[in-house]
């Protein structure tokens, strides 16, 4: 199964998912349903276009017929080995950050809380580089990088269960903690041997550059479980976002339910991070992006957050290769250029509020 | 605080001056034997070693002392106008936007590297203002922990900028990167020195601007009763720890944490007297960032690590604590 159609397959879910206990006015939901379906469709649009763009321009018709195997064999395996891997991989990466960002800024109860920002990509990183170093083959980078992701996330945890740090604060020490994860990254790496060094600091950049199947099929497997786990740990988090005083009422288990929006937020961030390095401000942004036209947390605003970010990774993937050639970009630094103001804009609201 | 204690301090963190001058000189990538390093100092210019520790090591100690002692002092004034214990050159984003200003002066402009400082003062100085901005466009005012994060966020898009623009700038990011990172190595002791004047300037102000500051921290109001007028004393200590933390970045890097560690460690060495943690801040800078860096040339071994890395492990944990106290208001 591809990431195109889990991404699929979480959307035609939505219908069910969506119905919450209680009654629900029938206009959010037939919005949800119309946003859901715009946003598929514009992301379809963009992986077609990225798979026909590129150093040999090739026609749309014949990047289909290619996909299937058709054509000549040129173009059959520009498409089939180079381009198809690259989009489908940057669409897997975008969806894992959207869900990411969507659970860990619900269970945080902060819009700023992202994996890039208060410090579990780095973790990811530090892990994977350290992964790199000990010559771990790639299918166990995504592992190493789930458990960096999951040692930084649960840090955060203990010290926000310990302070009961409130929004602000707890940033800060996530910035606390990507610093010092950010400085261990520098440490491996000057320890790193030659040989590993260049893989590391190729993948360090957040590059979907030579991404080749063995990537997709990772990250298509991780996003098999991580996806479906998701979408049912969301239901809890939506009566979570009530209070835990209401949520532990209405028969939700809160502890175990806080465990595993961190654990899967985690593993989601991991998956992102192995397969194409830290990517920044995709998964603060996406979920940003899909509560603004969703509206508050449900089945509609996850699928809305994943379409999201795999739309945000690919057009910077094509941003990348394409604003400043031949010299390509790598997509993480396109995402970080473009997605730092924003995060200002949004600190600057926050204070408005 | 009794003198007596005031001056046991001093000792003590001149000692450890002394000791991290001595390790600068004496411990690096390459093991020496000590009488060779003795010898070197003492004029000798014959063997390998004689030149490692001429050309190589003491003029990265002196950039190292500079650095530190304009970082340190520089995190003291800021800490103090702004009543703000997160205060510093980092966390305000001045590091950040000194590093990026530098990074397009040299490697997009082409300008010569004496054109670093100036660039490294507009860029930390517009940097801390859209921090300062940013932070006190919320409607409850400048909060100190607001202050840090919107200094933390404008930092963290400048340095995706400015890696964005080494990635577009291939062939100058060698030179810049090691730079970038906070490194004393390959540091001309040379390039310190026009800057010196600054540095010596600054301290004087910040000695001046001492008393002033004292009255501060008991509120605006008492400090107007004592005859100051805040506003001005604000914008003297901050144009100045802006102009020390330009000189340390052009001299070292975008060195992180430094400017936050120091004032802390001294307050608690000396308490809150701001001429007495001004003279610690000047001993312990400096021994703090040599320390940094003679570790980085160890941990290693034959590779280096960036002083600047070695500050980041340090400081990071010291930030987490601090906000964790509950004493500084959300």
């Amino acid at each position: 199964m591809t990431a195109e159609q889990t991404t699929a397959n979480a959307t035609a879910n939505t219908p069910d998912t969506t119905a919450v206990p209680g009654q629900r006015a029938r206009t959010p939901r037939v919005r949800g349903r119309l946003v859901v379906t715009f946003l598929a469709a514009l992301t379809g649009c963009g992986a077609l276009l990225a798979l026909a763009m590129g150093s040999s321009e090739i026609a749309l018709p014949e990047i289909i017929a290619a996909t299937a195997g058709q054509g000549d064999s040129g173009t059959v395996f520009i498409v089939q080995q180079l381009r198809l891997p690259r989009v489908l991989a940057a669409l897997a990466v975008g969806a894992a950050l959207g869900a990411s960002g969507l659970l860990l800024q619900g269970l945080l109860r902060n819009p700023m809380a992202s994996p890039d920002v208060i410090g579990v990509t780095s973790g990811a990183s530090l892990a994977t580089v350290v992964a790199i170093g000990a010559a771990v083959p790639p299918l166990g980078l995504p592992v190493a990088a789930a458990c960096g992701a999951g040692i930084a996330t649960t840090l955060l945890q203990v010290i926000n269960s310990r302070t009961s740090a409130a929004g602000s604060r707890l940033v800060l020490i996530g910035i606390g903690l990507h610093a010092a994860a950010s400085a261990g990254v520098a440490l491996t790496m000057a320890r790193l041997p030659i040989g590993r060094l260049g893989a590391a600091e190729v993948w360090l950049a957040g590059s979907l550059h030579a991404r080749n199947w063995v990537h997709v099929t990772a990250a298509t497997i991780g996003l098999a479980v991580a996806l479906p786990a998701a979408f049912w740990l969301l239901r809890r988090l939506a009566v979570l976002e009530l209070g835990d005083d209401l949520a532990i009422g209405a028969g939700v288990p809160v502890r175990r339910t806080r465990a595993g929006l961190l654990a899967f937020s985690a593993v989601l961030a991991g998956i992102a991070v192995a397969v194409a390095g830290p990517i920044a401000f995709v998964a603060l942004g996406a979920p940003h992006i899909a509560r603004r036209i969703v509206g508050p947390t449900r089945a509609a605003t996850l699928t809305a957050a994943v379409l999201i970010g795999a739309f945000l990774v690919l057009a910077a993937d094509v941003i990348g290769q394409r604003l400043f050639a031949p010299t390509a970009l790598a997509a993480g630094v396109v995402t970080a250029a473009l997605g730092a103001p924003y995060l200002l804009w949004l600190l600057h609201r926050m204070g408005r509020r | 605080m009794t003198l007596a204690r005031h001056l046991g301090v001093i000792a003590l963190s001149s000692a450890a001056l002394v000791a991290t001058l001595v390790a600068s000189v004496a411990i690096g990538s390459v093991p020496l034997p000590v009488g060779e390093v003795i010898d070197a100092l003492l004029g000798a210019r014959e063997l390998e070693s004689h030149l490692i520790v001429r050309d190589l090591r003491v003029p990265r100690t002196v950039a190292g002392v500079v650095a530190g002692v304009c970082l340190g002092v520089s995190g003291v004034l800021l800490q103090g106008a702004t009543r703000n214990p997160l205060a510093s050159p980092t966390l305000l984003g001045i590091t950040a936007g000194a590093g990026f200003a530098v990074v397009v002066a040299v490697a997009v402009l082409h300008l010569p590297s004496d054109y670093a400082v100036w660039a490294a003062f507009a860029g930390g100085g517009a940097a801390f203002a859209v921090a300062m901005l940013l932070a006190s466009s919320g409607r409850d005012g400048l909060s100190p922990v607001r202050l840090a994060l919107s200094g933390a966020i404008v930092s963290v898009m400048l340095s995706s900028w400015t890696t964005a623009l080494l990635m577009v700038n291939e062939s100058t990011a060698d030179e810049v990167r090691d730079w970038l990172a906070g490194s004393l190595a390959g540091r001309d002791a040379s390039a310190a020195m026009p800057l010196l004047p600054v540095v010596v300037a600054g301290l004087l102000l910040a000695w001046v601007l001492a008393r002033p500051l004292d009255a501060l921290s008991l509120g605006d109001e008492a400090a107007i009763g004592l005859g100051q007028r805040p506003a001005r004393v604000r914008l003297a200590a901050g144009v100045t720890a802006l102009a020390l933390a330009a000189v340390a970045v052009a001299v070292a890097g975008p060195i992180a944490f430094v400017g936050l560690i120091v004032p802390h460690i001294a307050r608690g060495l000396v308490g809150s007297g701001h001429r007495e943690v001004l003279a610690t801040a000047v001993l312990l800078g400096p021994a703090l960032l040599l320390a940094a860096d003679v570790l980085g040339r160890v941990v290693a071994r034959p590779a280096e690590v960036q002083a600047g890395v070695v500050t980041a492990l340090i400081g990071a944990p010291v930030l987490v604590r601090i906000v964790m106290r509950r004493k500084v208001a959300l």
